[in-house]
């Protein structure tokens, strides 16, 4: 179990801090930073529903922000290393390649964390500058959105193992977190194009369901979010079938 | 007791596909290698570019499987851990991350070597030392030269004390007095009991340093000659590459 754990932790603590060092993670922290406090406008010509508006702007914001980091840090984590060279410096030491893919994808998982930390603590400042708490159910919200993250991060680094680029590895991941969004409706729609139990439904099926963790929904509506043991459940199966496929391409890799 | 070799290549072939239309192309980097590196030498692979060296060398690191034949490197299997842990390898222009300092690279490599921080911190000071970058401690790689970026290549394949060095292209595309520099700093590791393969077009340096040479051309050996042959004898090494590979 050490010899599993232990390299993936080495190079998961490594890529973390390549992360945090990057340029882009400064510049995303920077952006969020400018579009957060220009929420105060949204909240100004929403006048009775501030909170609201600040609220929903401020998490759709950071969910965004945290989107376009997690595409291109997934879709890059590996073929970086592949187009540098640097990937020969890793796997000619007994690092075994399985160890090498998760501590990837904990980097991103962790730099995820931290991005949507930083952003929340602008967030929470603006709140509180105007007078709206953030409470529980506002963190909460903030733990799906992470858990949505992980999720997409993971499906971009399978998709990475098979693309010619870290360009089409981004794209294909947004399209997927758009029809994540869509998820139930495009299996109902399959299901009337196709047929009940038919081909097209299955495929539809193996679309991730994003509206489980649209928590936000909840602060003052009540949403379609899934129960935290639930929504925790189903990212976690995403990320061992994300994990798995992503490791069998990549064990066949010669570099 | 004779010891077993270093490295021991065993009809040895590596085909690569290269993605088409349609079919993958095959193409034969290397065909029918059978050699073996002998412990405490240098061995030098001297061929034109396409004729296997990288190919060679990649195989005996782990990162790469044979198509055919095998290869054994200090006994075992490369792509065994145990083989990689007692293995350096340096590729051809390495690259390391620029924000980083080069005790943090060297220590980020010693770990995943094995080593942990109590065994790193002195090693890393140490091949700091002997590789000449103790001075540049407190640069930042982006500020760092060619010749101290392959000085940064070398310190991480030495870093974890391996009996077995790899070395490709470790001259490739540095000044005079810095080739210079890491030719005696090659030199050394056989003195210090270490055995070493290294590849290079270029013919002076390994007449300079090799104690044997392995000939190569299109994938396969042509000639395997020993230092005495060369050592003294008109025309020198190059005139037995040229002989060897027309």
């Amino acid at each position: 179990m050490t010899s599993f754990f232990s390299p993936a932790l080495r190079v998961a603590s490594h890529s973390l801090r390549l992360h945090l060092r990057d340029r882009f993670f400064g510049l995303f922290l920077l952006f969020s930073l400018l579009l957060i406090y220009s929420s105060l406008l949204v909240g100004v010509m929403a006048v009775y529903q501030e909170r609201r508006a600040l609220m929903d702007f401020g998490l759709a914001l950071m969910e965004l922000m945290g989107l376009a980091f997690c595409v291109y840090a997934s879709a890059t984590a590996v073929s970086s290393e592949v187009e540098t060279k640097t990937i020969y410096l890793v796997f000619s030491r007994p690092v075994p390649r399985h160890s090498y893919l998760l501590g990837k994808m904990l980097a991103v998982f962790g730099a995820a964390a931290v991005l949507l930390a930083a952003t929340a603590a602008m967030h929470s400042s603006l709140l509180l500058l105007r007078g709206h708490a953030p409470d529980g159910l506002y963190f909460a919200a903030l733990g799906y959105s992470w858990l949505k993250l992980t999720l997409i991060s993971s499906l971009v680094f399978a998709v990475s193992m098979f693309t010619t680029s870290a360009l089409s590895s981004m794209v294909i991941g947004f399209i997927l977190w758009m029809l994540g969004h869509f998820a139930p409706e495009t299996v109902f729609m399959a299901a009337q194009a196709g047929g009940k139990g038919s081909l097209l439904e299955h495929l539809a099926r193996l679309i991730p369901n994003f509206q489980l963790f649209n928590f936000k929904d909840a602060l003052d509506v009540h949403g379609a979010a899934a129960p935290p043991f639930m929504a925790l459940a189903y990212a976690a199966a995403w990320w061992a079938g994300s994990y798995g496929f992503a490791w069998a391409l990549l064990r066949r890799k010669e570099f | 007791m004779t010891q077993s070799p270093a490295v021991a290549f065993d009809g040895i072939g590596k085909t690569y596909f290269l993605p088409r239309l349609g079919r993958p192309l095959p193409l034969e980097a290397v065909r029918g290698v059978t050699f073996d590196v002998r412990r405490g030498e240098i061995l030098g692979l001297l061929g034109l570019n396409g004729a296997g060296k990288t190919t060679l060398m990649k195989l005996m690191a782990g990162l790469l499987s044979p198509t055919s034949g095998s290869v054994r490197v200090l006994g075992s299997d490369p792509r065994d851990p145990e083989s990689r842990r007692r293995t350096g390898f340096l590729p051809e222009l390495p690259y390391f991350y620029p924000r980083y300092r080069p005790a943090e690279a060297l220590a980020y490599y010693a770990s995943l070597s094995g080593m942990d921080r109590s065994a790193a911190a002195p090693a890393v000071a140490a091949v700091m030392a002997k590789v000449g970058l103790a001075p540049h401690a407190g640069k930042r790689i982006s500020e760092f030269s060619k010749g101290m970026m392959q000085r940064l290549g070398l310190a991480q394949a030495l870093v974890h004390g391996p009996e077995l060095v790899i070395l490709d292209e470790p001259a490739s595309g540095l000044d005079p007095i810095a080739i210079h520099d890491m030719r005696v700093l090659i030199a050394g590791l056989r003195e210090e009991g270490r055995t070493v393969v290294l590849s290079s077009h270029s013919i002076s340096e390994l007449e300079k340093v090799a104690d044997r040479v392995i000939m190569l051309s299109r994938g396969g050996v042509v000639s395997c000659v020993e230092s005495s042959a060369w050592r003294g004898a008109e025309g020198g090494l190059e005139k037995i590459f040229m002989e060897a590979v027309r």
